[in-house]
């Protein structure tokens, strides 16, 4: 107990040493993301418009809102930065960080110290995301880097991971970086001013937090994902990627093309302008002659059937009219025929 | 008396501030951040859980996290 009380101020006056120097100053890649994300969803808004995939379009609006409040909220934070770093800083000392060394022990279950690796890590307890079971996080602060910008990595200790994705454990980590969101400038001030003990229990809650606007993986597509057409829920492995767009589908709002068997969602799949069967746009030819779309079948030398019968009418109707005139001649030369006055 | 108090909300927020004797956790918030709901923060003095009417004291450090922080991409 004593040699943990000795190890753990002894990290502390390591901590502060590390912390000496700073600060840095505030990157504003936080709003460039925001902007990101909105204009992202604005498109994929857009594209649902323009197709009427009203589940879509529905579920753009829907992230398009939540992406616009959090480029509101961080374009708040930016301006408060900007402002708060004439403002003086909340001084670290050995014994504010050692407390907090203490507090998270009695906060945390498990709290180990790498003096030698300079690293503090914290784990939390199981963590559960609207039913879905992430387990618990290893929470490793490096603080040798504890000026730069992500001097911590999360670690799911027993990942569960989405089918779809194998280096997302948690739909705001992915590999071991925690995305912070709303935290980020809480997390950052805390470093800053060498308080652990609020780092600590800042990142725990945004693990806890779930926001569907801006994920990694969707928490309702952990174990498969939603159709952007209809809505439902697809296992990851029966999921149909459309040919052309790539759009997510299931099976029955995809359809398959009748010439190369490439499946296609609703707006890039055609039909033939003949035999009326589903053709995609690779496999639709135009006819030489009336320009119209048809499948490979149905043109005859680059000519649809209805052009060519057309063309046989034509030239049948000439080669009547030829043979009434070689009639008619031919019987003026016999003298059966009598030639009109 | 003077009380270091922090706000984890948004850009975070350290400061030591003064204040009347017994003045509660609530107060202190409500004087200093903001609107205050007792649910939706973990409220901490001297890095111990504490309920929202507790009275402060000279030299406290008084913390208030969020329990919603949502994350992003
Ligand atoms: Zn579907
Ligand atoms: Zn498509
Ligand atoms: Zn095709
Ligand atoms: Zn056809
Ligand atoms: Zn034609």
């Amino acid at each position: 107990m004593k040699k943990e009380l000795k190890n753990d101020y002894r990290a502390a006056v390591d901590i502060l040493q590390a912390l000496q120097g700073v600060p840095t100053p505030k990157a504003m890649t936080a709003l460039d993301e925001s902007f990101n994300q909105c204009r992202r969803w604005r498109r994929r808004l857009e594209l649902a418009n323009a197709r009427n995939w009203k589940a879509a379009a529905n579920d753009s609006a829907d992230r398009l809102g939540g992406a616009l409040d959090i480029l509101r909220m961080r374009s708040t934070h930016a301006i408060d930065n900007l402002t708060r770093q004439t403002k003086p800083h909340l001084e670290p000392t050995e014994t504010s960080v050692y407390r907090d060394i203490e507090g998270l022990r009695g906060e945390f279950e498990h709290v180990t110290i790498d003096r030698a690796n300079q690293r503090i890590t914290v784990r939390t307890s199981s963590i559960s995301l609207e039913y879905v079971e992430l387990g618990s996080f290893e929470i490793f602060l490096n603080w040798k880097f504890i000026k730069e910008t992500s001097p911590y990595d999360v670690l799911a200790v027993e990942p569960n991971y989405p089918s779809s994705n194998h280096s997302v454990t948690h739909p705001h980590v992915q590999g071991e970086s925690l995305c912070e969101g709303e935290g980020s400038d809480a997390i950052r001030r805390a470093l800053d001013e060498g308080r652990i003990y609020d780092f600590f229990c800042i990142v725990d809650h945004v693990l806890r937090n779930y926001n569907p606007d801006s994920a990694y993986v969707q928490i309702e597509d952990w174990n498969g994902v939603s159709c952007k057409a209809c809505g439902d829920n697809v296992d990851q492995d029966k999921v149909v990627g459309c040919c052309k767009c790539e759009t997510e589908l299931c099976l029955d709002c995809s359809t398959s093309c009748d010439s190369c068997g490439d499946r296609f969602c609703s707006e890039c799949i055609s039909s033939c302008g003949c035999c009326v069967d589903d053709v995609c746009q690779m496999c639709l030819k135009s006819c030489n002659d009336c320009g119209d779309s048809f499948c490979n079948t149905c043109l005859f030398e680059g000519t649809c059937d209805d052009c060519i019968s057309k063309q046989n009418e034509a030239s049948e109707e000439e080669s009547r009219n030829t043979v009434q005139t070689v009639a008619a001649v031919h019987a003026i030369c016999d003298g059966k025929a009598t030639v009109p006055a | 008396m003077k009380v270091l108090l922090i706000s984890n909300d948004a850009g975070g927020y350290a400061h030591h501030v003064e204040a009347p004797d017994n003045t509660t956790v609530q107060q202190m918030f409500e004087r200093h951040v903001g609107t205050f709901h007792a649910d939706s923060y973990l409220i901490r003095v001297n890095r111990q859980p504490a309920a929202a009417d507790q009275p402060l004291r000279d030299g406290d450090r008084v913390s208030f996290t969020p329990l919603k922080i949502e994350g992003a991409i």
